[in-house]
């Protein structure tokens, strides 16, 4: 559930692909070939939460990158203070393509040629996605860190 | 920008991190990964089929088997068959005649007249095949010996005009020995398959001629193909042939024809049973919904009464055993009330225990659901009727019954927290088969004859089913067992 969660932006739409992605699992179970049952479960997942993202892509196509500000310096320690829930949080607070993008990459351990294929963009946008993410990211986790701080 | 040492440590968090899944996703999940469910007619419809077929083919057997001529028959038996009088089967040797009788010294009329219209006949291939021992006698002796078996009340001997074979249904115990047969005829009368009665019990071990044993074979040899042309004849190889001289009439027979009689016994009645429908409650496979209290489990109810109409045949297997099927209507009517809950905490009460410390108590959200159902089957049923403590006006009966069970309409009311929610019809259109059913039967009854035809049955019954009725709609599943009281009226008839 954690990882429909990750990519999608509410929790409704991870039930959506939970149930789906289950689904999948069960009248496809024929097709696990052995290997870590684990990582095929949640390929099937990452796959669905992609085509969901797939069905639902307008954000990103609506998204002005230039828009996006540039890295800004954050607390280190930050990342290593909060929960897991609240990192999960603020990663969800990502525009749809980066999210996608930087979970795909830093969590699952994609490449971004097979993050090219998954997501039908080329190679270097899904790099160029990623350095925005992850400087919108740093944003994210200083601001946290000062309201957290102020609290 | 994120270092390395960084993202490594949310990808380890974001790993961890887990979520609790939807509340009821495991339903919708299971509901949508379940195997759409094959079509089961076939079994159903075969079992049915089966069940009728073997019941019929039973019935028939039953029936053809009484209707069955036991032994060689000409056509003086068969006439005298009609007439339904328990005749012995004679088989006359010379003549290749079989005949019947009552019994010794109660020759009727009509096996008379067909003798003699017999020995008038010119052109049996028996007596050309046997010329020289029929020369031996006359015509009129021929007649008169012929009266001297089967006459009524003056048996004469003559020397060996007829050979006197009785058939018996049974098969003797010993192989034939003619020896035995022609020296100890005495013996071989008490034999069950064939047995020879004297006309005059004094005279048999006197009257007895042995004959030459030479003479005899031959006499029989010659005589073996007659009896083999004989319509239907056959002649087992441990049947008994007694040789016996004048004094020695035939007589007795085949089997008692009065069992014969009664076992064609057969009955069709119309039954009328109100049923009322217990339960139990079988758990289906687990799910969110906790039922908390039945509320009407013991309670009895108006609305769980129901009916049943058959038509009914039986036919009579032996003296005290009757074989029935019967085509029933049936309606059932089912109350189910329940209080039940998802789990969902309404709220916590806290509580403090006697060594000081708190404890919650979760209260749950209930909700009450009813469902008010009526089911109407088209059943067909086989079973046994034992009668038993039999008098000339009545008699009791244990009945064992199965059938099978088919759902001609159902209808389910549905009741949220009082409110009229839905309302179902089934069977589906999709599976006309749904909820058939097996059930099992049985029951006492008192059987009171009127007018000597009819007959009038009551008999508490209980019928189980042998499979749940909810089980694919609800959380649970129900399995009917009805009680009522059977009344029957049947109209005996006799073939």
């Amino acid at each position: 559930m954690a990882v429909c969660l990750r990519y999608t932006g509410s929790r409704f739409e991870a039930e959506d692909i939970f149930h789906e992605a289950f689904v999948k699992v069960f009248k496809h179970i024929d097709t696990y070939n052995g290997g870590s049952f684990e990582g095929w479960v949640r390929r099937i997942f990452v796959n669905t939460a992609i085509n969901h993202y797939h069905k639902n892509r307008r954000l990103l196509e609506q998204l002005d990158y230039s828009t996006v500000e540039e890295t800004t310096p954050t607390d280190e320690d930050i990342i290593s203070l909060i929960s897991g829930q609240e990192l999960m949080n603020i990663v969800n607070q990502l525009p749809e393509g980066y999210k996608l993008v930087f979970n795909l990459y830093v969590v699952e351990g994609y490449n971004h040629r097979e993050i090219g294929e998954m997501l039908n963009i080329a190679e270097g946008t899904s790099k160029s996605q990623l350095a925005k993410a992850k400087n919108q990211l740093k944003k994210l986790l200083h601001n946290y860190s000062i309201s957290e701080n102020a609290d | 920008m994120l270092t390395d040492k960084e993202k490594e440590e949310i990808r380890r968090k974001l790993l961890a991190l887990e979520e609790e899944p939807p509340v009821n996703g495991w339903n919708k999940i299971a509901a949508e990964i379940k195997p759409p469910r094959k079509p089961r007619p076939f079994w159903w419809l075969a079992g049915a089929a089966l069940l009728l077929l073997l019941g019929s083919l039973g019935i028939y057997k039953l029936l053809d088997k009484n209707n069955r001529p036991a032994i060689v028959t000409s056509e003086n038996l068969e006439a005298k068959q009609e007439e339904n009088k328990p005749e012995p089967i004679v088989a006359d040797l010379e003549t290749g005649n079989s005949n019947s009788a009552t019994k010794h010294g109660t020759k009727p009329e009509a096996s008379k007249n067909a003798e003699t219209k017999q020995s008038e006949t010119e052109n049996y291939s028996y007596k050309n095949s046997d010329q020289a021992d029929n020369e031996k006698l006359t015509e009129q002796e021929r007649g008169s010996s012929r009266e001297k078996v089967t006459g009524p009340a003056n048996p004469v001997q003559t020397r060996k005009p007829i050979i006197p074979i009785v058939v018996g249904a049974e098969k003797p115990k010993n192989k034939y020995n003619r020896k035995t047969v022609n020296q100890e005829s005495g013996k071989a009368a008490a034999e069950p398959s064939i047995t020879i009665v004297p006309a005059n019990p004094e005279h048999q071990p006197e009257t007895i001629v042995a004959d030459n044993e030479s003479n005899t074979e031959d006499f029989l040899n010659a005589r073996m193909p007659v009896l083999l042309q004989i319509n239907g004849f056959m002649l087992p190889d441990s049947m008994h042939v007694a040789l016996l001289p004048d004094s020695v009439v035939k007589a007795v027979t085949v089997a008692d024809t009065g069992k014969v009689q009664e076992s064609k016994e057969w009955y069709i009645g119309v039954t009328f049973a109100p049923r009322y429908a217990f339960r139990s409650f079988t758990p289906t496979a687990a799910d969110d919904v906790y039922i908390t209290k039945l509320n009407n489990y013991k309670k009895l109810d108006p609305k769980r009464m129901g009916y049943e109409f058959g038509l009914n045949v039986g036919k009579k297997i032996s003296p005290k055993l009757y074989l029935e099927s019967a085509l029933s209507l049936m309606q059932l009517q089912e109350n189910v009330s329940y209080a039940f809950t998802n789990g969902k905490v309404d709220t916590l009460l806290k509580s403090r225990t006697k060594d000081g410390s708190y404890q919650a108590i979760p209260v749950y959200i209930e909700g009450s659901r009813q469902l008010e159902s009526t089911f109407t089957y088209g059943g067909l049923r086989v079973g046994l009727n034992y009668y038993f403590l039999e008098s000339s006006r009545s008699r009791y009966n244990l009945t064992f019954a199965g059938g099978a069970n088919l759902l001609l309409k159902g209808r389910t009311r549905e009741y949220l927290n009082g409110e009229l929610k839905e309302t179902s019809s089934f069977p589906s259109e999709e599976n006309v088969l749904e909820q058939t059913n097996y059930n099992l039967l049985i029951g006492a009854g008192y059987n009171l004859t009127i007018r000597n035809k009819y007959e009038l049955t009551l008999m508490p019954s209980l019928n189980y089913f042998l499979g749940s009725t909810f089980s694919k709609r609800e959380p649970f599943g129900l399995k009917p067992y009805t009680l009522g009281v059977s009344v029957q009226l049947k109209r005996r008839f006799a073939n």
